[in-house]
Order: C-alpha cells, then sequence, then structure tokens
C-alpha cells in the first residue's frame, strides 16, 4: 500500500518535471523559464523523485524519503505552472488564467519550501533532534499554511511576513543540523556528514546561480539541488560505500589548490606582463611564464595543501599514515623491539587486539613477527585485510571489524601506507623462522647424537660386557676345577687370562660410560654426577635441590658440562675441591661447577668447551664461564623449561 | 638350597648356574625376565632369587621392581640383586626397614667366587649383602662427618663388613683377629657414632647403612 503510493507519488512528480521541461524546451521559452528563478523545479521534480524512490525502496516509512517525495512532487506542480505562466505572460491570447497561474506559483513554492525546512530540522534520523526542537516545527507549518491563505486570498504583506517567518525556521533547521553533527557518533556523524557534503555543492551553486545574471544563472541553479539530494540519499541508504572523509578531503584539497594556483597564475601574468613590457617578449612570454611559475608551484603546494586537508577532514586515516611514517623513520635509527610492529599497526587501525601475519611463500604459511606459525581465520568478530606490494601478497593484519566512525578509512589508509614496514617486518619475520629452524635441527642432530650414543652404550653393556663377565665366570670355575695340585704353569696362565679380561671389561665400561653413562639413563643427572664424583682424583661435593629428572637431553648437556668442567679442573686448573650445584626451580634447570683452582679458563680455548656450547644451546640453554686470574673457575649452564 | 635366577645375559646365567650347581646348590629356574621369574615363583618357592637390574623390556630397573615385588609377596625368599654399576640412590628403597633377606652386589662381584658364593648363603640364610664398592661409596660420601674421622682405620674397616652386611664371625677370619676383638670394635663404631648396638645382625646393618645415608642426605642439603 505504501509502496504504491509511493510509487505513484513518484511518477506523477517525474511527469510532472519531464512535462514542465519538454513544454519549455518545446516552445522558444526555455529562457524564460531558465531567467524566471524557477528553473531547478523541473530537476528537481524528476531527479528527486527518483532518488526518494530509492530511499523508500529500502526504507519505506522513513519520513525523509517522504518529504523528498512531496518536494518532488510540489517542485513538479510549480514546473509545469511556472511554464504556464510564463507562456501565457509572454504569448498573451493563447493561454487563459495566466494571472492566476502566476498567483497560485507562490502555493508549491511555500510548499516546497516547508518540506525543505522539514527536511533540514529532520535529516537524517527522521525525527526532531530533541523536544525543543518541536515548536520549530510547529512553526513552520503553521507558517505555511498561513502563507498559503495568504497567498489565495492575495494578501500580500501576510505572505511576505511568512516569507520572512520561513527563512528564519530554515536557519533554525540548519542550526539543527549542525547541532546534530556536533552531538553525533558513528553511522550518524557519517550520515550528517554526508548531507553536510551535499549541501555545501548546492549553497555554493545557488550563490553562483544568483550572480551570474541570465541564462547560466539559471543554469546553475537548476543543477543545484542535485548534490544536496545525493547527499541525503546516500546518507541513509549507502553511507558505508564511500570513503566520504577521503572524498572531502580531496575535494577540499583540490578546489583549494585551484583557487591558489590561479591567483598564482594571474599574479605571475602581471609580474611576466610587467616584465613583458620592458624586455618586449609578447604575449607568449607572459603565458609561458605564468604557466611555468603555476608548474613550479603545482607539486609542493598540492602535497601540503593535501596534508592539510587529510589532518582536517581525515582524522583517522592521516593519523594512521602518520604513525606508520614514524614507524618506518624509527627503522633508519635502530632495530624495532620485537612487537613493535604489531602494535604500531594496532595504534593506526585503532585496534588494540590486532594481529600481523607475514605470508612466507618458501614456507607456504603464515607466521608473526617471532616467526611462529598463524592461522588466518575469518570470523564474524576478525576481520583479515590483506597487504600487498604490486600484486604480491607480504601478509595481513586480523582486526577487529571496522568502527564505522572513520574506522574503515583508518584501516585503508594503514594498507596504504604499510608495505614498506610490512616488508621489513615480514624479513625479520623470516630470519626469525630460519633461526628457530636451524635450533630446532640442531636439537635434532644432538638428541640424535645422543640417542645413537645411548644404543651404543647399551649394546656394549649388555652384549660385550655382559659376555666378559661370563668369560671371567667361566675362567675362575675352570680355575677352581683344576684344584691346588694343578699344574702351576695351567693355573698361571688362566690366572692372566683372567687378569686381562678385567682390564678388557674396565675399558669397556669406561668406554661406554665415556659415551652416555648408564648411570645417567637409568637414575638420573644426580646419581651420574655422584659416580662421577667417586671417581674423580679430587674431592668432588654434589649438591642438588631437587629430586627430579630433567628432560633427557638436557640432562645428558648438562652431564657433559659437569665432567668436562671436572677434567679441566684437574687437568688445567691444578684444583683440589670441586662443587657441583644442581638447582630447578622457578622454570630453570641450573648446573654450576665451581672449582679452586688457578682461574683464567677460556670459553672461546679448545674445542671441547665449543662443543658443549652447542650441546647446551641445542636445548635453548646458556652456558657461561667466570674464571679470575688466581680465584678458581665457575662454569654455569642454564637450561629453561621446555 | 634352592636358587631361581633371572638374567636376560644367557652366558652369565649359564655360567652362574653351573658355578652355583657345582657348590652343591639347586637351581630350580634360570630364565631371562622378570615376568617368567613371577611365574616360576607362583609354582614353586626357592630360598634365594639371583636377578639382574636390567633387564628386558626396557632394560633399566625391571630387576629392583621385581625385587619389591618378591619382597612384598614372598617375605621369606631371599633377593640378591645383581647391578652393572653402583646405584646408592636405590639402596634406602631395596633395603629400608628390612635388610634381612636383601643382597645388592655389582655384577662383577660374581668373578670373586668365594666372596659371591658366601653372600649368596648368607643372603638365603636370610642375613644381608651390600656390594663393598657401594660401602666404599657410602663412607667416601661421609668422610667429612666429624664422627667418622674420630674412628680408627681398623675400626673403619670394621664399619665397612658390618655396612657389607657380614657378620661378627666372617669379620674375624677376614681381619685375622679374634671374634672378641671384632666384638669390641663394633662396640667402639657403634659407641663413637652415637648408634644403639644391636645384638641381632641383620638390626646392625640397617643401623649403619641408615647412618651412612643419613650423613648423606644431610651433606646434600
Amino acid at each position: 500500500m505504501t509502496r504504491l503510493a509511493a510509487w505513484t507519488l513518484g511518477a506523477v512528480s517525474v511527469a510532472l518535471g519531464v512535462a514542465g521541461i519538454s513544454l519549455a524546451v518545446a516552445g522558444d521559452d526555455v529562457a524564460a523559464v531558465l531567467r524566471s528563478g524557477h528553473a531547478d523545479a523541473p530537476v528537481i521534480a524528476t531527479v528527486g523523485a527518483g532518488l526518494s524512490l530509492i530511499l523508500l525502496q529500502r526504507r519505506p516509512r522513513h519520513p525523509i524519503g517522504w518529504l523528498l517525495l512531496a518536494n518532488a512532487v510540489v517542485q513538479g506542480a510549480a514546473a509545469v505552472m511556472d511554464w504556464y505562466a510564463v507562456h501565457a505572460t509572454d504569448h498573451p491570447g493563447t493561454l487563459s488564467g495566466g494571472d492566476i497561474a502566476s498567483r497560485l506559483l507562490e502555493l508549491p513554492l511555500i510548499l516546497a519550501a516547508l518540506t525543505l525546512v522539514l527536511l533540514l530540522l529532520l535529516s537524517p534520523e527522521g525525527h526532531a533532534l530533541s523536544a525543543r526542537w518541536r515548536p520549530v516545527m510547529i512553526v513552520t507549518i503553521a507558517d505555511a499554511a498561513i502563507s498559503l491563505a495568504a497567498s489565495i486570498v492575495g494578501l500580500g504583506p501576510v505572505a511576505r511576513v511568512g516569507q520572512l517567518v520561513m527563512a528564519a525556521c530554515a536557519l533554525l533547521g540548519a542550526a539543527s543540523l549542525v547541532m546534530r553533527f556536533r552531538s553525533s557518533r558513528g553511522v550518524l556523524r557519517q550520515q550528517v556528514k554526508w548531507i553536510a557534503f551535499g549541501m555545501v555543492p548546492t549553497v555554493l551553486l545557488v550563490i553562483a546561480g544568483h550572480v551570474t545574471p541570465g541564462i547560466p544563472g539559471g543554469i546553475l541553479a537548476m543543477v543545484s539541488p542535485i548534490s544536496a539530494y545525493v547527499g541525503i540519499t546516500i546518507a541513509i541508504r549507502r553511507y558505508r560505500l564511500f570513503e566520504l572523509d577521503r572524498i572531502i578531503s580531496r575535494s577540499v584539497a583540490y578546489v583549494t589548490l585551484s583557487i591558489v594556483l590561479g591567483l598564482v597564475f594571474v599574479l605571475a601574468a602581471v609580474l611576466f606582463g610587467e616584465i613583458g613590457g620592458v624586455v618586449g617578449g609578447g604575449s607568449n612570454l607572459v603565458t609561458a611564464g605564468a604557466t611555468l611559475t603555476v608548474v613550479i608551484f603545482f607539486q609542493p603546494l598540492r602535497r601540503r595543501l593535501q596534508t592539510a586537508a587529510d589532518r582536517r577532514f581525515q582524522r583517522r586515516s592521516y593519523h594512521a599514515t602518520r604513525i606508520l611514517q614514524v614507524y618506518v623513520e624509527s627503522l633508519r635509527d635502530r632495530e624495532p623491539q620485537p612487537g613493535a610492529l604489531r602494535a604500531t599497526l594496532a595504534a593506526a587501525i585503532g585496534d588494540t587486539t590486532a594481529q600481523v601475519a607475514f605470508w612466507l611463500p618458501e614456507h607456504g604459511g603464515y607466521v608473526d613477527e617471532a616467526g611462529d606459525d598463524v592461522s588466518l581465520s575469518d570470523s564474524s568478530d576478525r576481520v583479515v585485510t590483506r597487504i600487498e606490494r604490486r600484486g604480491e601478497e607480504l601478509g595481513a593484519i586480523i582486526h577487529r571489524p571496522a568502527s564505522p566512525e572513520g574506522g574503515s578509512d583508518a584501516v585503508a589508509a594503514t594498507v596504504r601506507a604499510s608495505p614498506l614496514a610490512f616488508d621489513h617486518g615480514r624479513l625479520r619475520a623470516q630470519v626469525m623462522r630460519h633461526l628457530a629452524e636451524a635450533r630446532a635441527s640442531r636439537a635434532r642432530i644432538v638428541a640424535a647424537g645422543d640417542a645413537e650414543r645411548r644404543r651404543l652404550e647399551r649394546d656394549l653393556h649388555d652384549g660385550a660386557q655382559q659376555r666378559l663377565v661370563a668369560l671371567r665366570l667361566e675362567l675362575r670355575m675352570a680355575q677352581r676345577g683344576a684344584g691346588r695340585g694343578a699344574d702351576p704353569v695351567l693355573a698361571r696362565t688362566i690366572d692372566h687370562a683372567e687378569r686381562e679380561l678385567q682390564v678388557a671389561v674396565d675399558e669397556l665400561r669406561r668406554l661406554a660410560h665415556g659415551l652416555v653413562p648408564a648411570a645417567l639413563t637409568d637414575a638420573g643427572l644426580v646419581a651420574a654426577l655422584e659416580e662421577l664424583a667417586s671417581r674423580a682424583a679430587l674431592h668432588v661435593t654434589v649438591n642438588a635441590d631437587t629430586s627430579e629428572r630433567a628432560p633427557s637431553g638436557i640432562e645428558v648437556a648438562a652431564y657433559f658440562v659437569a665432567s668436562e668442567a671436572v677434567v679441566n679442573a684437574v687437568k688445567h686448573a691444578s684444583a683440589t675441591d670441586i662443587t657441583i650445584d644442581i638447582s630447578h626451580r622457578d622454570c630453570l634447570f641450573i648446573v654450576r661447577i665451581a672449582d679452586d683452582g688457578i682461574g683464567g679458563a677460556d670459553i672461546d680455548a679448545g674445542t671441547g668447551i665449543r662443543g658443549l656450547v652447542d650441546r647446551v644451546e641445542a636445548h635453548q640453554g646458556r652456558l657461561s664461564l667466570e674464571s679470575p686470574v688466581g680465584r678458581g673457575t665457575i662454569m654455569t649452564a642454564e637450561f629453561p623449561c621446555a | 638350597m634352592r636358587v631361581m635366577i633371572a638374567d636376560d645375559s644367557v652366558l652369565l646365567r649359564e655360567g652362574l648356574v653351573r658355578l652355583l650347581t657345582g657348590e652343591g646348590m639347586e637351581v630350580i629356574a634360570a630364565v631371562g625376565t622378570a615376568d617368567e621369574l613371577h611365574f616360576a615363583l607362583a609354582r614353586d618357592s626357592p630360598d634365594l632369587v639371583i636377578l639382574d637390574v636390567r633387564m628386558p623390556p626396557t632394560q633399566t630397573d625391571e630387576g629392583v621392581r621385581a625385587a619389591q615385588r618378591i619382597r612384598r609377596e614372598h617375605p621369606s625368599v631371599g633377593v640378591l640383586l645383581l647391578s652393572q654399576h653402583v646405584e646408592v640412590a636405590r639402596l634406602g628403597e631395596l633395603f629400608h626397614d628390612r635388610p634381612e633377606g636383601m643382597g645388592y652386589l655389582l655384577k662383577d662381584r660374581v668373578v670373586d667366587i668365594d666372596e659371591f658364593v658366601e653372600a649368596v648363603r648368607r643372603v638365603a640364610r636370610g642375613g644381608s649383602a651390600v656390594d663393598p664398592e657401594i660401602v666404599a661409596r657410602l663412607l667416601g660420601r661421609a668422610q667429612h662427618q666429624s664422627q667418622l674421622s674420630s674412628l680408627t682405620s681398623r675400626e673403619l674397616e670394621v664399619l665397612a663388613l658390618m655396612a657389607e652386611g657380614r657378620t661378627n664371625q666372617a669379620m674375624s677370619a677376614r681381619l685375622h683377629v679374634g671374634v672378641k676383638t671384632v666384638e669390641t670394635h663394633v662396640a667402639n663404631v657403634f659407641g663413637k657414632l652415637g648408634l644403639f648396638d644391636s645384638a641381632d645382625d641383620h638390626r646392625r646393618v640397617l643401623a649403619v647403612l641408615a647412618y651412612l645415608q643419613s650423613t648423606e642426605t644431610s651433606g646434600n642439603s
């Protein structure tokens, strides 16, 4: 029903508007209509009707749509009546009632003014800003009614007062729109901005139309309302579709640029004209000089004006661009802190939860700043915004959906400004990932080596060693079997063989022990170090604040560190006493070996310690050596929890 | 005397069987795993079980766990564990508060046939046996204790032999002194260490081991 009414009214309005235009074009009255000052009516009737139908299509009950439609209809009526009155006046005798048409011409205009003021008061939400604005609406409607009556009856002075009151109401309406903008947030603010953005050209064109005499003025007036209507329509229907702030900013920048350059051209022309007068170069010199001057000023001026306009009209995206610029400049002076790029991008798009994901083609996946894997899952509360450079994907920002209040502008500006910073971050992430991979591969190599050592030790222990012990037992039994009266040579031979076997067993045990002590595998680091202590050539004390077992790789590394430290203390440091401390707390496993030797050891000396550093670092640990000359040596290996 | 042997090294197992058989003992089962040993124990009751610490499937401490289970389920059966290497940490949980019929020797000890057979008989009779090397380790760690330093070298020897689980007669034979002299040394050791002497040899081993182990823990604090 509502739709039908809307379409009918719209059709009437378009018909009136088309009729108004056609009639004007058909006759020789085009100039007259344009000159009449009501030239905008047919345009509003057609374009306004179309736009209002677009609105009503989506929001059938939105008062603004109906106001626009009403405005279009009365403007259509005005257009036809206008042509009628002009034609009747210019061609007396062809049409009757020309004077009545002229007089009634006021009626649609009053109604048009009424709808316009109401539009100002109600846009874009469709209700008054507050209860305080209701009286203004009542006054406007009452004034329109009185004016209508006065026009019909022919009370000129009353009608004139009505016009003044209507003008005052229009000013109040404009004030209401400004106040609405100031108090608005988010979507509403964007909508008001669109309306205002559409109004600006309208007002400028209306002024231009009044200043310019004759037909061009009429044409200017004719096109003037279009932008305001488009602004209102977009505000209500499609405000999300365009980056308004960017459009405003660009428009302001280019309008200002044109004005300034025009002035520069004029000034330069005058200047070169003077010079030309003196030198006698003629108008060519003037043109060339002025043009050159403008060309010289163009780029720097454009940049400055654009920056100024961005700062004023595109605050969010200007802000975002600046943040990234500052970050990129900071890269020149120092390495960024871990997570700095993420924080920068988060600040730029205004979402502290934003994450970065770098695309690593050779890895075939996304990683974060530390080089760890990241999955890009698009969900309702997370948006993935890709960053590209000439079509090549650099990565993405994962963030909350942009806020309507300039959020998408900020994201767009960030996307435009970030490729350089992003590429830098990606290279760093790539290095981090390679480093992590190298670490993991080193840890795997060490672990594989340890496993191999264990296997060898086990084979020696359970195979050869057991056999030799069994053999010794056999020989001993043979010796006993031979008895006391046996051949002394045979007894000596057996004895000798048994002793040789014992040496072989001991050598084998030492060999197996050097691989990975069995006690380390079976009973843990503390037990293995106690065994080490018992075999050492000097006094070794083992203190442990834990009996918990560390991961086997860490235990092996710690054991080799301690055993190397003990060997060094004996061989090079002339130590007499060694203390081994094992502590496991706060997620840190520490082995500290202190001797009372001569000190002066160097961590870079010898391949033994280098190998230990590799072993310790393979488990993300750290090996340090404190060895002041004459004050003993302390070797410390620290391993973080996995 | 009836014995069961569990060791996954066939050569050594067979050697032990022949050795013990030659000593007049009856080996009623010789197996390669703890499971087989438990199975044999369910059917027959020996005086003693000799078992290796490291056995399949994990080759870590199957023997220790089997020993604990046997002592729980068959309290009358003596248990002699053979270990590849010195492992002091396990000593406490093995001997616990009942050193009777418990032995813990290094595998190499089997080669000292007389010593080994003596230890086998002792444990089978309900005595204890601790490998001299393990005792030496315990003493070495307890060295810094002032009470120990007040002992004479002969008294230290007696202390070590007591820890190994030897009786006064055995000590007297070994040290080539009279039993009375040994008793005097034992009394002195207990007096100096502030321990209560016990006529019971088993209690004595426990007291000495506990003393040496306690010094170890205090040294580690």
